[in-house]
């Protein structure tokens, strides 16, 4: 009896071990697995990447070698060991995994495939967690989350200060350079002002002056001068009867304007009738801003949204660029760089790669919410040779949208609903030396399961060098402040 | 004499404890069997770590844990009253030995429970509010802990007494909320009755930390606003006046266990005389009865809307009409008093504004069903075929919710109602919202992955029916479900997808129903029949047509199903609204309409009537017409107007 506990310690010991079975029979062809990790690159530092996997059997065992360690896991669902995973990465420019699952007494062995480790990536992503619902929201956070392990934390949630009786919607997270001592968030609704970070100082403004048409919405940091470029828009979201995109979210004005974050002051950037301009990007040296603008002429007055609504098919974006001085603060002339409308497509979402070397954009059959539009895939323009193409090698059959480039530009990380059709999943691909990418993977989990029962969507991820140190209720303290009015300065053109 | 009188005086408290709870039992498992069913839709529970880790992501949430495990058991109403009740007795035994009642007290410890009891079954449509979920227990096992930590303080000594409560203002406090927070300000007032030179100092110190621990403690969460820490685990609907019925029992049961804390404190036990022991006795059984009978929601219709949705959801659509004759029968006599009396105090009374101030002083007196009730059961009989022929032979109406704020009927009934005429991707819109203010729950899964079988979504629809298939009684349903997604086949000989794939309009555009589910869907089948529009839509889209009253609509949609059903007789309340109708516009053209003679001598009839019985107000003479015409159209059109529909 006295031996007894030692006994069930042993065997626990044993259960832990896990073994590569030698007299597997060997499969012609790689296993199911859920994510699909196989022939991937991935970072030299990303976390485990755990997955289940989906062959018949009782008991499963996965082994990730390289030429000299390797490591050896038990069960349907892999669970790595982080130390070890990271370990084995360090010295590793491949690693190849193999898989087996024992089916009645008999273990099978599949495929090895492999995980070529390439280009570091930025350890953080930020992301806003969001119920992809129609009208209604309740509980939404801003969330941060290490790449290279499963850690996250809240950076601002509306439950510190909604109620039932008045919402808060929270929304573009947005940082400069990659850093989170500058950043910037808003907040609708309740309480509602544009939350900005400003070397480690948080404050609370209101970017609405009687001169612009909302408050800043989509954001643009300028990369070496205090300025951010925001689009402003009045927006309207209605419902498909039953069109498969269920949602279709509209600009019914939109202008583009810039915050001087030093003087307080916000000046136009464009606001010409009949075009709805949107989504800022800067170059990275700061001297010219990309943006996406459609041409539609309308009434000013009631029936305006009858008329949008009714031909939001028509409603296409081009993109566009406009040269600034950014120590004069002078705006040249837009210029039209791609006329998607004349192909009967829409551009989006603008984003250069931090080497200026390329654009890339979301392109899709009409407007500008391409979230919602499941014909909505990535392009990339090569800004050196002028040439275009849809990331074919990335793309889904579904919604592929949201993109970020980490800050050494080798990686991209997006939203796309390939999985399920209805919840946005960030995917992350490698930028090859062709200019084409790996095949793209999602979000590594430590539960390879938790994607598909989670039911929130990923929103809007970005990459951060570092973790953002306010607390969360830092930022509720200044939400509850009243919001510092700005002022309005005009525009200067050269 | 006196032995026979002991004996019952000994037999009186366990014998109303007993008769207490098969009466719960009743009231519960056979009264509210729909009720349960209904509210055991709106919460979920599932295996698995991060479901229970999000449940404790929030204050009180192990209470909210045990509360949406229990919860579950109420898809099986007797079952789920059985659990309450024994919930419910545990609390009334511990309640007695937390704060050591005497025996001529010890009915009192009914009050608890009973408070607890009406704070759930009090909440009435604020069940499709109330933002957390398993509050059917969470009460009862959120108190039942905190009275078993106070029992644990009582029989402790002073300094691990104090260590309880410390503990406990905590611990508890994050595990059951607020209730635990009331149990440590129990602990602190129960300190005086103990010994020890500490006593004062334990008091005050267990006082203050069963407010200050707590409040240290919420601080932990960013799942609530630091000003509602007070209000951790409780199912609060809105701290208002007029919504003192859902939180009045609960602030009452705080108060009620401070006072026995407070009794216990003060060591007054005198032993009562017969005459004041009997008068505990029928005051504690009267206490219980009151509290319940004021504060359990009593309106007709909303439990004639539970168990209709549940038939709906067993697809039992001759129960549904049932459901609603049979709720308007039981108001049949109640009605007739009611006219009678109103008869009376009319009689002679020749002054308008007097005479439109009684009739509006008994307008609501006459029973009427819900919009909700209504639309479930033309549903219903569309699902049935007979709409065309019977939906004027039920009782029409718009009684509204006998609630402070009127609960959309999109929230309550949108997600079914809407999937059943085609429009999917407004059922599932209703879903997401429910889904997104009060948290998943079967009910959204459920009706969320049909919507997305039916829009062809497939993946989606999955996705939810796996998560209901980590439930413990909606498995079954979710892999019949997953059976049909699986099998093209299968799902193509679906009678229930192959109902709605007919209804579904041919062309998408923007729209948006503001919330008003009826008003939409009126206005989706009078407007925009698709261009190839089946027999079952163009049948459909007639009600809707009649429902309307409106004239071109009604003649557009009889064309149309005329077109679609060749040489078919028209239904009976089509003949109807078109003879009116054409007599109405001076219409030759439904002369040429097959119209049968009855209708035509009912229509004579109705307008001899009208000649003899002329109508002051439609309000006033509504029910004198209804017995002798409620059961044509000429009556719908007339009687049964601008109602509100939310």
């Amino acid at each position: 009896m006295k031996r007894t506990p030692y006994i069930i310690l042993l065997l626990l010991l044993a259960s832990c071990s896990a073994k590569v079975p030698g007299d597997a029979l060997q499969q012609d062809r790689q296993p199911a697995i859920w994510p699909d990790y196989t022939n991937l690159t991935i970072p030299s530092n990303i976390a485990p990447l755990n997955f289940r996997i989906d062959e018949p059997g009782k008991d499963f065992v996965t082994e990730f070698s390289t030429a000299s360690a390797s490591i050896t896991v038990s069960g349907r669902k892999t669970d790595i060991p982080e130390k070890k995973w990271h370990s084995l990465l360090a010295d590793a420019d491949r690693i190849e995994v193999s898989v087996y699952a024992k089916e009645n007494g008999r273990w099978n062995a599949y495929r090895t495939f492999t995980l070529e480790v390439s280009d570091p990536i930025d350890p953080y992503i930020s992301y806003r967690l969001i119920p992809p619902s129609f009208e209604q929201y309740e509980e939404l956070s801003i969330e941060q989350r290490s790449l290279e392990s499963f850690w996250k934390k809240t950076i601002y949630t509306n439950t510190l200060v909604q109620d039932d009786q008045n919402g808060q919607c929270i929304n573009c997270h947005h940082y400069r350079n990659y850093t989170t001592d500058n950043m910037q968030f808003h907040a609708r609704q309740y309480l509602g002002g544009t939350i900005l970070v400003r070397d480690g100082e948080v404050s609370k403004i209101n970017l609405k002056t009687d001169s612009t048409l909302s408050a800043g919405v989509y954001p643009a940091w300028h990369p070496t001068h205090d300025f951010i470029a925001y689009s402003v828009n009045q927006t309207k979201q209605s419902i498909q009867l039953t069109d498969p995109n269920r949602i279709e979210v509209q600009d019914m004005q939109s202008d583009l304007i810039l915050y001087n974050i030093r003087e307080n002051a916000v000046s136009i950037i464009e606001n010409q009738p009949d075009q709805f301009e949107c989504f800022p990007a800067w170059s990275p040296d700061g001297r010219t801003l990309y943006y996406v603008s459609a041409h539609f002429e309308a009434p000013a007055d009631d029936s305006r949204m009858g008329i949008l609504m009714d031909n939001y098919q028509e409603i296409r974006y081009d993109l566009y660029r406009k040269p600034f001085n950014p120590d004069t603060r002078t705006w040249g002339a837009s210029e039209m760089m791609i006329d998607a409308a004349s192909m009967g497509q829409s551009i989006t979402l603008p984003r250069v790669s931090p080497d200026g070397r390329y654009l890339m954009f979301t392109q899709g059959g009409h407007g500008i919410f391409h979230i919602w539009h499941r014909d909505a895939d990535l392009w990339m323009l090569d800004l050196q040779t002028d040439s275009v193409r849809p990331l074919t090698e990335i793309n889904s059959p579904d919604v592929d949208s949201y993109h970020s480039w980490s800050s050494n530009g080798k990686w991209i990380i997006f939203s796309t609903r390939r999985d399920d059709g209805a919840y946005t999943r960030p995917y992350l691909a490698h930028l090859q030396e062709d200019g084409t990418f790996s095949k793209p993977f999602a979000l590594p989990q430590r539960d390879p399961d938790f994607s598909q029962g989670f039911m929130y969507s990923y929103n809007i991820p970005e990459f951060m060098k570092e973790p953002v140190s306010i607390s969360p209720r830092e930022f509720a303290g200044a939400m509850m402040e009243a919001a510092s009015p700005v002022n309005y300065q005009n525009t200067v053109n050269e | 004499m006196h032995s026979y009188m002991s004996k019952i005086k000994r037999l009186v408290q366990p014998g109303a404890a007993a008769v207490a709870a098969v009466l719960v039992l009743i009231a519960l498992g056979g009264i509210s069997h729909d009720l349960l069913s209904r509210i055991e839709e709106r919460s979920l529970f599932i295996t698995g770590k991060d479901y229970f880790m999000d449940c404790l992501a929030h204050p009180a949430g192990l209470g909210s844990y045990i509360g949406r495990f229990l919860n579950q058991f109420l898809i099986f109403p007797w079952m789920g009253a059985l659990l309450a009740v024994i919930l419910l007795a545990a609390i009334f035994m511990t309640v007695r030995k937390a704060f050591d009642l005497p025996g001529h007290l010890s009915l009192l410890a009914l009050v608890p429970p009973a408070l607890l009891l009406a704070s759930d079954m009090g909440l009435g449509y604020g069940i499709f509010t109330i933002k957390s979920q398993g509050w059917f227990f969470m009460g009862m096992t959120g108190y039942l802990a905190s009275m078993l930590a106070v029992w644990a303080y009582r029989r402790s000594g002073l300094i691990a007494g104090a260590g309880i409560a410390l503990l406990w203002s905590s611990l508890g406090y994050m595990a059951f909320g607020s209730y635990a927070m009331v149990a440590t300000l129990c602990m602190g007032i129960m300190t005086i009755r103990k010994e020890g030179k500490l006593r004062l100092p334990v008091c005050s110190s267990v006082l203050g930390a069963a407010v200050l621990l707590p409040r240290i403690c919420s601080s932990l969460y960013i799942t609530i606003r630091p000003q509602d820490w007070f209000l951790a685990g409780i199912p609060a609907v809105n701290l208002t006046k007029e919504y003192f019925c859902c939180w009045g029992p609960v602030a009452i049961l705080m108060l009620v266990s401070l006072a026995a804390a407070g009794y216990h404190a003060s060591g007054w036990n005198k032993e009562p005389s017969e005459m004041t022991w009997w008068g505990i006795q029928a005051a504690s059984v009267i206490l219980p009865v009151a509290i319940l009978a004021g504060f359990w929601f009593k309106d007709a219709n909303f439990m004639a809307e539970m168990k209709m949705h549940n038939a709906i959801g067993r697809e039992d659509w001759k129960e549904v009409v049932r459901i609603q004759d049979s709720t308007a029968e039981r108001f049949r006599k109640s009605d007739e008093k009611v006219f009678a009396k109103r008869s009376a105090e009319l009689a002679g009374v020749n002054d308008n504004s007097r005479v439109n101030s009684i009739v509006k002083e008994y307008e609501n007196r006459f029973y009427s069903p819900s919009r909700l009730m209504v639309m479930y059961r033309n549903l219903a009989l569309c699902r049935l075929g007979t709409q065309l022929d019977q939906m004027y032979s039920h009782k029409d109406g718009g009684q509204k919710q006998r609630m402070p704020e009127l609960i959309p009927l999109s929230l309550q009934g949108g997600k079914e109602i809407y999937l059943n005429y085609g429009l999917y991707n407004y059922s599932y819109r209703w879903c997401m919202e429910d889904a997104v203010e009060y948290g998943w729950t079967p009910e959204t899964l459920k009706y969320g992955a049909m919507s997305q079988i039916a829009a062809g979504n497939l993946k989606a629809a999955e996705k939810m029916l796996s998560k209901l298939e980590k439930s413990m009684f909606n498995r079954k349903w979710a892999q019949q479900q997953k059976e049909l997604i699986e099998n093209p086949a299968k799902l193509q000989a679906s009678d229930f997808y192959a109902f709605i794939k007919q209804l579904e309009p041919e062309d998408s555009h923007l729209s948006n129903d503001v919330i008003s589910i009826e008003a939409y869907i009126m206005n989706s089948f009078t407007t925009e029949r698709p261009a190839g529009g089946t027999p079952l839509y163009d049948q459909v889209a007639l009600m809707w047509a009649m429902q309307s009253q409106n004239i071109p609509n009604f003649f557009d949609a009889l064309l149309n199903w005329m077109k679609s059903h060749h040489n078919q007789d028209i239904p009976l309340y089509a003949q109807e609204a078109a003879y009116l109708y054409g007599n109405l516009e001076g219409m030759e053209e439904v002369n040429m309409l097959k119209i049968d003679k009855g209708v035509k001598d009912r229509y004579a009839q109705f307008m001899q009537y009208v000649q003899q019985h002329p109508v002051r107000s439609e309000a006033e003479m509504r029910y004198q017409y209804g017995k002798s015409f409620g059961k044509t159209f000429y009556y719908y059109y007339y009687f049964i107007r601008n109602l509100e529909t939310y």
